[in-house]
Formats: C-alpha cells, structure tokens, sequence
C-alpha cells in the first residue's frame, strides 16, 4: 500500500509522473450540464475545461492524499485552445513549500502539452496540506 | 449540493470536505464547501460569453479563494477594468461577500 503523501514527503522541485488523457464524450457532457456551453463548431472545448484537466492531473498523480486539503490560490494561463480530440499531457511538480501560522503550504506547477507538443495551459496551485 | 457532485465527478476529486457533511462539519471550514475551481471556472465562463472564446488565449488569471462557497450560494462574477492590461475580477455570494478576488490579464480585446 502506498503511503500517504503527507507535508513532510513533498520534494521541493520533484516532478510527479505525467498524466495524459483525451476529454471523453462524458466530461464534455458534464461540463455542459454545469456551465452550460458545450464545444464550438471548430471543436474547440470551453476554456475551463482546462482547469478540469489540470484537477484530473491532480488528483491521478498527486497522492495519495490525506483528506481535507484547502485549495487556497489558484494562478492560470491558458496558452492555446483544447479540441476535441486533443491528447493532452499535463506534468505537476512540487516548486515550494512552508510552514505559514501554523499552517501547511504546498505549492504545485502544472504544465500541459497537446500531442503535437503545443503547449496548452499552465498553473501554480497553492494548497494547505492537512497532514 | 448535485452541482458539487457533478463537479467532484468530472473532476475526479472526492475530497471529503465537499462532500461528506459528516467530516466537513469537523474541519476549520465547519461544513461542506465547494470546489475552488467549480467557482474560478464561472470567470472562464463569464470571458467567453463576454468576450469570444478566442479572448482567452494567452489569459492569465491569479485568483485566491478567499471565502467558502456553501451549497445554495448564488454566485456572480464581476470584472472591473474593462479594456485595461490587467482587470480586477471577483466572484462574489448573494450576499456580496467575496468568495474568489484575483487579477485577470488578457492578451487583447
């Protein structure tokens, strides 16, 4: 059984393994009913849906984590269009951490490609980690 | 509440806070909270209806969540600065209280 990953087992600078995957007919479908918008005639997907892959990278490849972490700040830029269709790798790295009030910050980069290496999106997720 | 569970659903993230009222009640954050990102997403939304999807290329966006967002919130977003480099952006609760407050940046108009 894997252990947990806990504050103490983040390496600053460490990179977790990528993750890769299409947005399935189902996500699509999801983010529909949520938002409303659904992909454009071109078969460009809403731009959020970037924000779904980064989360999906997350949760596959950083763990396994202990419940109840806090999203605190989120920071985003979105680099070229997602379709239908795109295999979409995003790899997650560990760029800081600290002790701040008594509280647990990680701070995670995303970076995202598409399958003809176009970069797509980039994020810095800043948690507070509950263990 | 069916919102965050479609949201934990795309997302694949069961995080107990946002759905187990049990746990959540237990945490600093004493119940069930949303998503972060099921909120920033509304800014996304909020661009592209506004400004075409095609504004949102090269877009930075630097946001905290600075307040839980509870099941039952109506939530707006509000983007000031129009037409500037750098806008202020906010999603803010029926109750005007700020639950997302950032900084957008788009590339142009």
């Amino acid at each position: 059984m894997t252990e947990m990953l806990t504050f103490e087992r983040f390496q600053v600078g460490a990179s977790f393994d990528p993750w890769m995957e299409t947005p399935s007919p189902q996500m699509l479908a999801s983010w529909e009913k949520l938002y409303g918008d659904a992909t454009g005639e071109n078969g460009e997907l809403p731009s959020g849906m970037a924000t779904v892959l980064m989360m999906r990278a997350y949760m596959h490849r950083v763990g396994p984590r202990p419940p109840g972490n806090i999203h605190a700040r989120q920071q985003m830029t979105i680099q070229h269009p997602i379709c239908q269709g795109d295999a979409i790798t995003t790899v997650l790295r560990c760029v800081h951490k600290e002790m701040r009030k008594e509280r647990r910050y990680v701070t995670l980069e995303a970076q995202a490609n598409n399958q003809r290496g176009e970069p797509c999106f980039t994020g810095v997720m800043t948690l507070i980690w509950a263990a | 509440m069916q919102a965050i569970r479609d949201y934990a659903e795309i997302t694949g993230d069961y995080n107990p806070i946002h759905l187990d009222p049990e746990f959540a009640a237990k945490t600093p954050m004493g119940g069930v909270i949303a998503h972060g990102t099921l909120s920033m997403n509304l800014i996304w939304r909020h661009i592209e209806l506004n400004h075409g999807r095609a504004a949102l290329q090269g877009a930075q966006l630097d946001i905290k969540f600075v307040a839980p967002v509870r099941v039952g919130d109506t939530l707006t977003v509000t983007v000031a600065g129009d037409g500037q480099a750098e806008r202020q952006v906010s999603v803010v609760n029926q109750s005007g209280l700020a639950v997302i407050d950032g900084v957008l940046r788009l590339q142009a108009d």
